[in-house]
């Protein structure tokens, strides 16, 4: 009697039991395929940091994170870049190596997606309200490791010349220089 | 549904009222995000205490009965805890946490878990007084607390990987 129950259990739990565990194994070796880490920048790919501009055409204003859509001009960097002072707040080290390997992008796609700091943080760096539809923004920062329209950018640009700094967690690798010309 | 209409109606979620206060009203979202771990430790808490009891922790000190007579309830406040601070956060974000790759494993982790807590409650527990105190636990009843153990952690795991 107590050998059926434990054949019938086996054969009945065995398939859950499998499931949980390759689960929880591929959920475990597969980090760097998922499209995670909002809060950290190890989906951005921080070696080539990008300048663009563009209009915004949709704003998710709020937690956890502001959302904006941006078209873009396609424009280059402009002239004086490197002197551009940094916004407030601004972590030195790390603004600088970011302008220093500023490039224009190049990808091609006519609009990115941008993912922002929370409201909080916004109030912090130093923006007060939200962002509107409409507006024309700048800004410098990293695409995603596996391509597509995502853009983190470390610091933005108001049309008003206000900065503002984006960037809490460090980066997963330097940024290098870009090459003499971009600038 | 196709995937466009169930795009449509995230989209539609993420505009609707609850979705826009839970984006910008002061305080709303940290608080949630605290009562979802809240839920999470009340609820995994609860549930590997009573997975360490059928795993033969205590067994000659403690009866299966009187752990889950006193956790499993702790387990169900924490459960509607992280469901309803769960779904809220989620309205918020919900075509991004769509599109997450680390989704599908959270809800499949949680419907496992659950199907498990089924199969426990209406198998090898109706038993529960042969193996109650003083016993060595059931085969079922072992298989039943490593399913949920790992059924939970992985849950965590992908609510990690699903977060913002």
């Amino acid at each position: 009697m107590a050998m059926t129950m434990e054949g019938n259990t086996t054969m009945f739990l065995k398939p859950l039991l499998m499931i949980a565990v390759i689960a929880t194994l591929v959920i475990a070796t597969q980090p760097p395929r998922l499209a995670f880490a909002h809060h950290s920048w190890a989906a951005s790919d921080t070696r080539y940091a990008y300048y663009i501009a563009g209009t915004i055409i949709e704003v998710r204003w709020g937690n956890p994170h502001v959302e904006v859509r941006l078209r873009l001009d396609h424009a280059a960097v402009p002239q004086n870049w490197i002197k551009r002072p940094l916004p407030p707040g601004a972590d030195a080290q790390d603004g600088r190596d970011t302008m220093i390997s500023t490039r224009a992008y190049t990808g091609g796609l006519p609009e990115l997606d941008l993912t922002l700091a929370p409201p909080d943080w916004m109030a912090r760096w130093g923006l007060h309200r939200r962002l509107e539809v409409g507006e024309h923004i700048e800004a410098v920062g990293f695409l995603n490791v596996n391509g597509g329209d995502e853009f983190r950018p470390v610091m933005f640009w108001l049309a008003d010349g206000q900065g503002v700094w984006q960037k809490l967690l460090p980066f997963p690798h330097r940024p290098e220089p870009a090459p003499a010309s971009s600038h | 549904m196709t995937a466009i209409q169930l795009w449509d109606a995230l989209r539609w979620l993420e505009r609707s009222s609850l979705a826009e206060a839970v984006r910008v009203a002061p305080f709303l979202y940290p608080l949630l995000e605290s009562l979802h771990v809240l839920g999470i430790a009340m609820l995994v808490g609860s549930v590997v205490a009573v997975d360490l009891r059928l795993l033969g922790v205590a067994r000659n000190v403690l009866p299966v009965t009187t752990v889950t007579r006193y956790l499993l309830p702790v387990s169900r406040i924490g459960f509607l805890l992280v469901v309803v601070t769960g779904l809220a956060m989620f309205s918020g974000i919900a075509r991004a946490v769509a599109g997450s790759a680390a989704a599908p494993w959270k809800l499949g982790l949680i419907i496992v878990a659950g199907i498990n807590i089924l199969v426990f409650h209406f198998g090898v527990y109706r038993s529960v007084h042969l193996w109650d105190v003083n016993a060595a636990t059931p085969m079922r009843a072992r298989a039943a607390a490593i399913i949920s153990a790992l059924c939970w952690t992985g849950t965590i795991i992908a609510g990690r990987f699903l977060a913002y």
